[in-house]
């Protein structure tokens, strides 16, 4: 348990390092909107300041009277009132954009797809509306309990005023940070139930409402993992712009602008970059607890319209042993024999299949219809299996002695881990190039302990 | 060239200068002196139980009044003004229209009179009736009048026996605070001034500056044990009464009122500070807990006396009490005679002298010129507030620096007297000081303060700094305890500074609201032989426009390439004038009022113009917006 923060920072970090274009993206959305909103503040100013020595006072060490005239003559000039109405269209208009890439990034986060454009365009326009609707859905419930916060805050407050100015500063600056820790508490939250929503929505799983609880529960049990990586994420990208502003303060001569941009975008990328950290965690967090199904599972259940949902959690389907019937069917997926001896044979006695195909007319035709899928072929295990068929799942060791000595490593399906037969270990990033890199899977082993991470602190270790 | 401007050129500034530097020196008539001052003053004897728990007072009082007005009096107006914290209350109206929604502890006060006889003359209860002589609210009940059965004659003293009983505005924010804390300001009922032939008594308003008589007060004060009491007048004993209560004793002679604060865990702190008069007592009351401003508190106080007793005046009463009550108590801060109440935040950065510095120092001003000098500062508030502004900037100025007396951070920065200008631009053409309820005329009392602050501040960088200081302080001798008004303080600036002349630039600053504004409208330089371009030398010319109605001689000054400079001065008269020179270099700027003196001026950006454009301040102040815009964008994106 030691190691879930570190391993959650490691991997969550990894993940945003690795889709860097989705950080750069942001950083664009975030400085275009900027630049867009303070063109006609600009414009504005220019007739005030070009040509006027008073902005000398301005351009160098801040004289705070006469910007607040400066203020007050462009109010009353009715030129602050339009800048402003336009920087607040445009904040509205940038905060939907950040939603979408939002979507975006979770979308290529989760399915390990390269972030090109495209995709990311795709992504957006796929989860927006989820992410509208899980957003208005956590706004319902967070937004009381923080309200609840706040004037709790204020009547504590109220009561402590007056008594010692100390003991009042104490109460606020406590207070604040309390009510502070809970609502990241919170955006934790709700950064988790965006990922459950996307999540499910990779699963089929339309209802968005069904995120809420897992992403609680998910939150419950890993709390301090989770929100100690969410905190540590956050105060780097907070140090970071603190650097930036002491560095603009204590280094920077108040008429050098270009410096002075510079500096401040940088710690704007890194605010925005520590962001994309705490979604990276986020949704390292989701998928190591409730792992997305196999592509080709993911599109069966799709098209038979019951799709894994967290909700209903995967593990029951895995962590039991496999049984006779599932072995054999394994054994036909697989060459009887060296690759060369067992093409032609297998072309006789065993058409090639899909492995969907597989999956529902082998079993059906082990469930005492053998006619209705091989029909014809010799297979005396068949006759076997109904024999075996209620019986106890065999112990692993037989699952071993099962499985013939030359079939290969890697079967098809799953990725199946040493030691845990056919429960399967979903990678979470199991589209992407490079899927052995983050495998913060739930742990599947026999015992069904709950330990999602371990898979990772094994293969580190 | 010397960088110096010809001083010569600001004789000319001023309206008729050139003629009274032509007439021959005359010596000034001395300013009159005020008006029928009284010659004795009303004694007040008050006995008074303090309730902490309910915040109520139970008193009597002894009203002692000489007739020294030359005429008999039949009626007798009465303050009452804590029933201006009663919903009903014209006050509480103001704060209405202007957009204030006070709590209703704010509106729980109130006080009235019980009982009311005059020895010799019986029972006045039943002439008792409350009159509204500003605004005919029957409701408001700030002003009760009795009437004698017989005139009180000239030359005789009549003594009021009054019992009343008060409830204190409960204004503060913090319930604990509100039980600890206790105020009596306005808190007895107390007699009008009869001044210039009749009594002026207003009704407590927001729109105008109290106007109080002088008188001399003995005031017991009975408390539990456990409280402090910092007041008017100076404490002359105590002593304990049957069930354990305290009865402090206090008298104070020529005050404008007697105010008091009490609470039962005040730290008391104080030094001597020397004058002409042998020397005030600096005394420091903050609760425990709030003990971090003491020492601040302290330090301006002496600072502060000591440059209004160089410059102004020596402080005629022996003490001044600061009370810091904490955090939530006041609504800005208070001033009362020979008492200030002012808070001192514990988080202000020692760079920022807003609070409690410049505060302190405002309140100063206003023991001086409102209390001290008491003029009628419900009719005309600029000789109260105005005044006291311009003390602060000139007092701050002294003690902090001219451009840092307000802020003086790594950076940013700024001078109390500019910060006190711009709040005087902000509301253009309502700058009518003279009118009464000048407030609900859309102005506010920093705005009054502030262009009061800074026509005095235009007038006394064309008449001299020293001249303006010295005419302050006259004033101040003159009319010490004297009720002057706006005619006794011209011309005493008139007598100081030797010009006859002031009138009508009070009239246009004081009485008028018109805006004073003068812009450089172009700047043009152009060589004048274009064949044989910068050889041929340029044709440089300026046009000036007066965009306000407010009419005052200006200088203008040119700069230019060689780094060369050209003066012209403008009387002002029509709406624009055009200045042209034909110079071997190009022009660089041009601007008016390069002295800074006309800071009445309310745009100081078309001041000037330079031929080229600089951008620097505006890409700097856009970054600032670009950045902010980011950070909130930044701050909801993590919302949604």
């Amino acid at each position: 348990m030691k190691r879930d923060a570190p391993d959650l920072l490691v991997h969550g970090f990894r993940l945003a390092l690795r889709n860097w274009p989705c950080l750069a993206w942001a950083y664009a959305v975030n400085l275009g909107f900027a630049l867009s909103t303070a063109i006609p503040f600009s414009a504005g100013l220019a007739g005030y300041l070009d040509h006027s020595l008073a902005a000398r006072q301005i351009a160098g060490n801040l004289d705070a009277a006469y910007l607040g005239e400066l203020a007050i003559l462009m109010a009353r000039d009715h030129i602050t009132g339009p800048a402003l109405e336009n920087a607040y269209w445009l904040t509205l208009i940038e905060t939907l954009v950040f939603v979408f890439l939002t979507a975006s990034i979770l979308s290529v986060y989760m399915n390990g797809h390269p972030p090109k454009p495209s995709l990311l365009l795709r992504g957006g326009a796929e989860f927006f509306w989820r992410l509208v609707r899980a957003g208005g859905l956590a706004l319902l419930i967070a937004g009381p309990a923080l309200a609840l916060l706040l004037a709790a805050r204020a009547w504590l407050l109220s009561r402590m005023a007056g008594v010692s100015e100390s003991r009042n500063l104490w109460a606020a600056a406590v207070s604040a940070a309390a009510v502070l820790m809970a609502a990241l508490a919170l955006r934790l939250w709700f950064d988790l139930v965006e990922g459950c929503a996307v999540r499910n929505a990779l699963s089929g799983e339309r209802a968005v409402r069904r995120a809420l609880l897992p992403a609680l529960v998910l939150l419950r049990q890993r709390f301090l993992s989770a929100y100690g990586s969410f905190l540590a994420a956050g105060a780097c990208g907070a140090a970071g712009l603190a650097a930036c502003i002491y560095l603009w303060k204590n280094a920077v001569d108040a008429n050098q602008v270009a410096a002075a941009f510079v500096i401040a975008q940088a710690g704007f990328f890194l605010l925005l970059a520590a962001r994309l950290w705490q979604r990276g965690i986020g949704t390292v967090l989701v998928l190591a607890v409730y792992p997305l199904p196999a592509p080709e599972r993911r599109a069966a259940e799709t098209r038979a319209g019951g799709p894994s949902t967290l909700a209903q959690p995967p593990a029951p389907a895995v962590t039991r042993e496999p049984t006779l019937q599932e072995l054999v069917q394994k054994l036909h997926r697989e060459p009887w024999a060296s690759p060369e001896t067992s093409k032609a044979a297998r072309t006789d006695l065993f058409p090639e299949k899909t492995p969907a195909e597989i999956d529902q007319a082998g079993i059906d035709s082990a469930d005492g219809d053998p006619a209705a899928g091989n029909r014809g072929a010799k297979e005396p295990q068949i006759s076997l299996l109904a024999e075996h068929e209620m019986k106890p799942p065999l112990p692993r060791s037989t699952d071993a002695a099962a499985a013939p000595a030359d079939s290969p490593a890697q079967p098809e399906g799953p990725e199946e881990r040493p030691g845990s037969g056919l429960a399967a270990t979903v990678s979470v990033n199991n589209a992407g190039p490079e899927p052995q890199d983050l495998q913060p899977a739930a742990d599947l082993s026999p015992a069904g302990e709950d330990s999602s991470l371990r898979p990772s602190e094994s293969q580190k270790g | 060239m010397s960088k110096l401007i010809p001083m010569a050129l600001v004789a000319l500034l001023l309206p008729g200068s050139a003629a009274s530097a032509a007439a021959p020196a005359a010596p000034p008539p001395k300013a009159q002196p005020p008006a029928t001052p009284a010659q004795r003053f009303p004694a007040y004897a008050i006995d008074a139980w303090i309730d902490p728990s309910s915040g109520s007072v139970t008193g009597t009082e002894v009203v002692e009044f000489p007739n020294d007005t030359g005429q008999p009096l039949l009626n007798f107006p009465f303050h009452l003004y804590l029933n201006a914290y009663r919903p009903q209350s014209s006050y509480s109206q103001e704060l209405r229209q202007e957009g204030w929604a006070p709590a209703h502890e704010a509106l729980s006060g109130g006080s009235e009179i019980s009982a009311i006889s005059a020895e010799g003359y019986g029972d006045l209860l039943p002439t008792l009736r409350y009159v509204s002589p500003d605004d005919s609210n029957p409701d408001d009940r700030t002003v009760a009048e009795v009437t004698l059965p017989r005139p009180l004659l000239s030359g005789d003293t009549v003594r009021f026996h009054i019992a009343f009983r008060d409830r204190l505005p409960r204004g503060g924010e913090a319930e604990a605070a509100r039980q600890t804390v206790l105020f009596g300001a306005h808190w007895q009922p107390a007699l009008g001034v009869f001044w210039n032939g009749q009594w002026v008594c207003h009704q407590h308003l927001r729109s105008g500056d109290e106007f109080s008589g002088f008188a001399t007060y003995d005031v017991d004060l009975t408390l539990p044990p456990a409280y402090t009491v910092g007041s008017s007048g100076m404490e002359t004993g105590a002593r304990l009464r049957a069930g354990g209560a305290k009865t402090h004793r206090f008298h104070g002679a020529q005050l404008g009122d007697f105010a008091w604060a009490a609470a039962p865990d005040f730290l008391v702190r104080d030094e001597m500070f020397p004058n002409r008069f042998g020397g005030v007592r600096l005394r420091v009351l903050a609760r425990q807990g709030y003990a971090t401003g003491q020492a601040r508190l302290l330090s301006i106080l002496r600072r502060a006396m000591q440059k209004f007793d160089e410059w102004y005046g020596p402080y005629p009463y022996g003490q001044i009490t600061l009370v810091d009550p904490g955090p939530g108590i006041l609504d800005g801060a208070e001033s009362f005679p020979m008492l200030l109440a002012v808070h001192a935040p514990r988080w202000m950065p020692d760079w920022d002298h807003a609070e409690p510095e410049a505060e302190v120092v405002h309140q100063i001003g206003l023991q001086y010129w409102r209390d001290l000098a008491a003029p009628n500062g419900a009719e005309e508030p600029w000789l109260t507030e105005g005044l006291a502004s311009y003390s602060e900037s000139r007092v701050m100025a002294s003690l902090f620096g001219e451009s840092t007396s307000m802020l003086n951070a790594a950076t940013i920065h700024s001078g109390d007297g500019e910060m006190l200008r711009v709040a005087s631009i902000g509301m253009p053409g309502y700058g009518s000081f003279t009118r009464r309820l000048w407030r609900l005329a859309g102005g506010s009392e920093s705005s009054m303060g502030g262009k009061t602050a800074a026509a005095l501040s235009m007038l006394s960088s064309l008449i001299g700094e020293g001249e303006m200081r010295h005419a302050l302080h006259e004033y101040f001798a003159r009319y010490e305890f004297g009720h002057p008004n706006g005619a006794n303080f011209l011309g005493t600036v008139e007598e100081i500074s030797g010009r006859r002349d002031l009138e009508a630039y009070f009239a246009q600053v004081i009485s008028g609201a018109g805006v004073l504004d003068y812009a450089v409208e172009s700047l043009t330089s152009i060589p004048k032989d274009p064949a044989r371009g910068a050889a041929g030398g340029y044709h440089t010319s300026v046009l000036l426009r007066r965009v306000g109605d407010f009419s005052f001689p200006v200088l203008v000054e040119v700069g230019f390439a060689d780094g060369g400079r050209r003066w012209a001065t403008w009387d002002g008269a029509g709406q624009w004038r055009r200045f042209s020179w034909d110079l071997a270099a190009k022009a660089v700027y041009a601007r008016t009022d390069p002295l800074h003196a006309v800071t009445l001026d309310a745009n100081f950006f078309n001041n000037s113009y330079v031929l080229e454009p600089h951008p620097l301040a505006r890409l700097k102040l856009a970054n600032y917006w670009v950045a902010a815009q980011q950070l909130l964008a930044q701050w909801i994106a993590l919302l949604v």
